[in-house]
């Protein structure tokens, strides 16, 4: 697999504060990449890191294969655009200074393409209003918009959603889906609201202290997250027995409680259970949620 | 680093700011030469000798500025993102700084040129002198500012922080030049030829007169303020080296500092 970004054991120190312990990642070429954490959980410093406006303790990062030491990271760094926190657009501008003025930074020297650009991200009727007087939501995609200057490939984007209305939200997970899917562009988003994430993402990687707990493609997350049927009984070393039997996969949670996982014949289940002197007393389905499986991840307390 | 100055001159053009301070800048010069009309004073070098002073300031607001609402819209990111190596940044926004005092000098000397040579007269060689030492000057103060702006991330700090090093310098440049001033002997009784010297004992001789000496010529503000006391008094021609190295030592360590600070 062709890999747009590639981290090895990367630490960050802030004094004796470990940002980053470690960090190990690798976004595939052509992924949504859901960067999935806890707020302090290290995502933003990663980001930054990537992006060249800090430099990693430790560690190794790579983009297009080339190490953030070497000389031609320059060249990889050209192919990338970036949305790090807040939207980085000069207030007193409009929208089209704004890409004009990304333009002149990157020495591109026709502005053609900008009103295309401007269409794409939905801005192409701001006119003469400045970025100053633009909503949260249409500062968010007047960034992504300069990030798009210079026709990058891939596409790092922090916590875009992150206080936009539904439809702002709407916005942006749309317009993130035709960059990826319509332009090719490799896309990597942080974010703590895994159920949008879970609407776009292809690939997740998911972080806690600074290291990465998990990283797993949509399908396999898909799987992870799969049905399964909460079970009360009075003996569950007789549940036990009985699913062993039928090759079942299951998780004991206490003396009476347990988890079947998959789709499960309740009615059989039921009648080898009475036949083996077991009381069902309670018995329901439930879907594992992407939020409960990231709390089991990384040890925290769920509301379930 | 044309890139980067075409796009951060480009910002200048479109600046309310930067006209308004040439505004400033021209008016305040306009003020001087009406009021040398007014008093029929016929001689414009006061108003050269003094340019430095307006201009430096101005530059301590718009440098602060600038390079601050980068730092606070977040886009000096742009930059860094697409790969500019931090030295050249840097470098860019040290040269914009100079060429931004190179505009506010041209604004004060309009009304100086256009109204002054014309209404109250021509300057001497010794101002012309001043105003070619004191440009070097000039940027000795762009590499200070760009400095602390480029090293201190909040926008309001940085213009707060430059505005108090700009006064406080002239400040330390008035005192040293009063130091040195000081004539060596001072009158103490008698009329007319009869009088009667001793030694000034707040004359500055030796070791540490040269030392002062030395101090004030490195301060640029202390350059500006000598134009205005002591003229083009020697030695005129190592102010400039002694800004170039100022100049250049500021904006190593900027530099320095810059490349290895953590941005947001």
């Amino acid at each position: 697999m062709e890999y747009v970004l590639q981290t090895n054991a990367v630490k960050k120190e802030y004094g004796r504060y470990k940002a980053l312990n470690g960090l190990t990642m690798n976004v595939p070429k052509g992924s949504i990449y859901g960067f999935v954490g806890k707020n302090g959980s290290g995502k933003t410093t990663l980001i930054r890191l990537v992006c060249g406006l800090q430099r990693p303790t430790d560690g190794e990062i790579e983009i297009y294969g080339i190490g953030y030491k070497d000389k031609a990271a320059i060249n990889a760094r050209r192919r990338m655009g970036a949305v790090v926190e807040t939207p980085s657009v000069y207030l007193e501008m409009t929208a089209e200074d704004n890409l004009k003025e990304q333009c002149r930074i990157l020495g591109i020297p026709s502005f053609d393409g900008i009103a295309d650009i401007l269409q794409l991200v939905g801005l192409g009727d701001t006119g003469k209003k400045k970025a100053k007087n633009f909503s949260l939501g249409m500062r968010q995609r007047l960034g992504i918009a300069v990030a798009l200057i210079g026709d990058p490939d891939f596409l790092i984007l922090d916590e875009p959603i992150n206080g936009l209305d539904p439809q702002g939200i709407v916005e942006i997970r749309e317009l993130i889906l035709e960059l990826n899917k319509e332009h090719g562009i490799t896309v990597l988003v942080s974010s703590h609201i895994l159920d949008e994430l879970s609407k776009i993402a292809t690939h997740f990687g998911f972080i806690d202290g600074g290291k990465i707990v998990k990283e797993m493609s949509a399908t396999e997350l898909e799987s992870a997250c799969r049905k399964r049927v909460a079970i009360t009984v009075n003996d569950t070393k007789i549940l036990s027995r009985v699913l062993d039997e039928s090759n079942v996969e299951y998780s004991i949670k206490s003396d009476t409680e347990a988890e079947i996982f998959g789709e499960t014949d309740v009615t059989e289940l039921t009648l080898k259970l009475h036949d083996n002197g077991c009381n069902v007393q309670k018995i329901r389905e439930r879907n594992e949620s992407l939020e409960a499986f990231y709390i089991n991840l990384v040890g925290g307390k769920s509301n379930d | 680093m044309i890139r980067l100055l075409t796009a951060n001159l480009t910002r200048i053009k479109k600046s309310k700011l930067f006209w308004s301070l040439c505004g400033i800048v021209a008016l305040f010069a306009f003020i001087m030469i009406i009021y040398m009309i007014a008093e029929s004073i016929k001689i414009i070098d006061n108003a050269i000798t003094l340019f430095v002073i307006p201009i430096e300031i101005a530059a301590a607001i718009f440098i602060s500025i600038f390079f601050g609402t980068e730092y606070s819209d977040g886009a000096i990111r742009n930059k860094l993102v697409v790969g500019h190596r931090r030295h050249i940044i840097y470098l860019a926004n040290f040269i914009t700084s100079v060429i931004c005092s190179g505009v506010f000098v041209l604004s004060y000397m309009l009304p100086v040129v256009l109204l002054g040579f014309s209404c109250v007269g021509l300057p001497s060689t010794g101002a012309i002198k001043i105003l070619a030492v004191g440009l070097v000057t000039l940027i000795a103060f762009g590499a200070l500012f760009t400095m602390v702006s480029m090293i201190y991330a909040n926008k309001a700090g940085a213009t707060v922080i430059n505005l108090v090093l700009a006064f406080m310098l002239l400040i330390v440049g008035y005192v040293l030049c009063s130091y040195l001033m000081q004539p060596e002997l001072i009158p103490t009784h008698g009329i007319g030829n009869e009088l009667e010297y001793i030694a000034n004992p707040r004359y500055l001789s030796g070791a540490k007169r040269t030392f002062v000496q030395m101090l004030n010529d490195l301060l640029p503000a202390g350059q500006a303020v000598r134009f205005i006391y002591m003229g083009d008094a020697e030695p005129l021609w190592s102010l400039p080296l002694y800004s170039i190295g100022v100049g250049v030592e500021l904006t190593t360590i900027g530099a320095v500092v810059f490349d290895k600070k953590d941005i947001k």
